[in-house]
């Protein structure tokens, strides 16, 4: 049930068109306006309240957190999904605060159609930038994607079909902003980092999901012993 | 009666014996994998201790403070391995000198962006060095979560991958929060900065780096 770790070599045969779109969003996008707005709502909203509002729509994903173990073969973690709805939808107050986790340790594990495709065997496919709604991605999980666009209600907008249009891009561009504002050190740190930052990105995505795949399997949490290597020099690559 | 009692006898000696042998066997194949990660994990909290101490003592200007968590990373983070596997096999189309240069720079760009994370300590965050686990090449990968503070609500979890060298005990060789291998994230883009632009360019590059960041650094 537990694949084994992805292959370390990426593909990406779409460089080109990624490497545009992804000036697009990171210099464009978010250097004039999402940066700028995310830095004004920094301003105002103190990081706890940001977090706050993270968590109400990340409540909201609970369909997809609930469903999506159920596929891949893991009805205890489904449960758990179930339990941190109902406890912080109640207890928690919409989701505001997270009892599940501070109080029974139930703690939160973000679940997507994507990821089940990977625990199905499914490899991440070339690497794809698309603008805005999924800076990093590979064809898998934009692929997928549609199908978490209707359960994960909080990052999607299946919801928007019900809201006048003008609702659904209020909602959907102050949590777009909010989470801009959450990761706005952890950006600042990974751009000062990077040689690179396309790849850097690229990679960081690619570890990541591999590891959201493994379900913290403890045995596959690390790169392969191969990685660890000294490479003399002296053996042929095969 | 004789003959059952020297049966007995025998069967006894050799199921004493076996018994022996495999108490032995379990002691010689566990023991190395406890006492290895014991190792490792005791330099490893000596080196949250140390640092703890340095980042809780208020009366250091932020000058001192940088350097001594500096010559903290320079012992306990073995640069020049960590830059070997960094190249990977790109190391053998480096000149010896370009080698040196690499490393330099490598060495100087994570401690400055290794020195940054630190700016964002509050005082008010736990750190917790929990269980390692032996890896098949003999390293050893410690589990550290990070709760509180400035710590997101579920916290962060940074995994530290150690090797044990002849001279220097038990170093640092990667560093993996969550989930995210530093060395493979960093091989990667060399991977792509060599093939698409050569060595010299690679070198050139995180000189330029180092530079607008160490300046960016003076003026905060």
């Amino acid at each position: 049930m537990i694949p084994g770790p992805e292959p370390v070599q990426v593909s990406d045969p779409w460089q080109g068109f990624n490497r545009a779109i992804f000036y697009f969003n990171n210099d464009l996008f978010d250097g004039y306006l999402l940066g700028p707005v995310a830095h004004a709502w920094m301003f105002i909203a103190p990081e706890t309240v940001q977090r706050h509002i993270e968590q109400v729509f990340d409540n909201l994903n609970s369909p997809g957190y609930v469903i999506q173990p159920l596929l891949q073969g893991d009805p205890k973690q489904s449960g758990i999904a179930l339990s941190r709805f109902l406890i912080n939808s109640t207890v928690g107050v919409a989701g505001i605060f997270d009892p599940a986790h501070h109080y029974l340790g139930l703690a939160r594990r973000q679940e997507d159609f994507g990821q089940t495709l990977g625990v199905w065997g499914v490899g991440p496919g070339p690497y794809l930038v698309i603008p805005i709604i999924l800076p990093r991605t590979c064809l898998r999980d934009a692929l997928a994607y549609p199908v978490d666009w209707a359960l994960n209600v909080g990052d999607g907008g299946i919801w928007t079909i019900w809201a006048p249009w003008y609702a659904g891009i209020s909602v959907s561009a102050s949590r777009y902003t909010n989470r801009r504002a959450l990761i706005d050190a952890d950006l600042d740190a990974g751009r000062a980092a990077a040689v690179d930052f396309y790849i850097a990105s690229r990679d960081a995505y690619l570890q990541g999901r591999a590891r959201d795949i493994r379900n913290g399997a403890e045995a596959e949490e690390t790169p392969n012993d191969e990685l660890y290597q000294i490479d003399d020099g002296n053996s042929s690559p095969p | 009666m004789s003959c059952t009692r020297s049966t007995m006898a025998t069967v006894l000696r050799r199921s004493l014996g076996l018994a022996f042998a495999l108490t032995w066997l379990a002691a010689a194949s566990s023991a190395p994998v406890d006492s290895e990660v014991t190792a490792a994990r005791s330099t490893m909290q000596h080196t949250v201790d140390d640092t703890l101490a340095i980042l809780n003592d208020k009366s250091l200007s932020s000058d001192v403070r940088r350097a001594k968590l500096e010559s903290i990373a320079v012992d306990r983070f073995d640069f020049p391995r960590m830059a070997q596997l960094v190249l990977g096999k790109n190391r053998s189309s480096l000149s010896a000198e370009q080698q040196q240069q690499f490393l330099d720079e490598f060495k100087k760009h994570l401690s400055l962006t290794y020195g940054r994370t630190f700016d964002r300590y509050t005082g008010a965050e736990k750190i917790e060095l929990g269980g390692g686990r032996l890896e098949g090449n003999k390293d050893v990968t410690l589990r550290m979560t990070i709760t509180g503070g400035s710590a997101p609500p579920d916290g962060v979890r940074i995994d530290y991958r150690l090797r044990a060298t002849e001279s220097d005990g038990w170093r640092i060789i990667d560093v993996i929060p969550e989930g995210v291998s530093l060395i493979q994230n960093f091989r990667s883009q060399v991977q792509e900065i060599v093939t698409q632009k050569g060595v010299a360019n690679l070198i050139q590059t995180l000189h330029d780096k180092n530079a607008s960041q160490a300046q960016g650094q003076a003026r905060s």
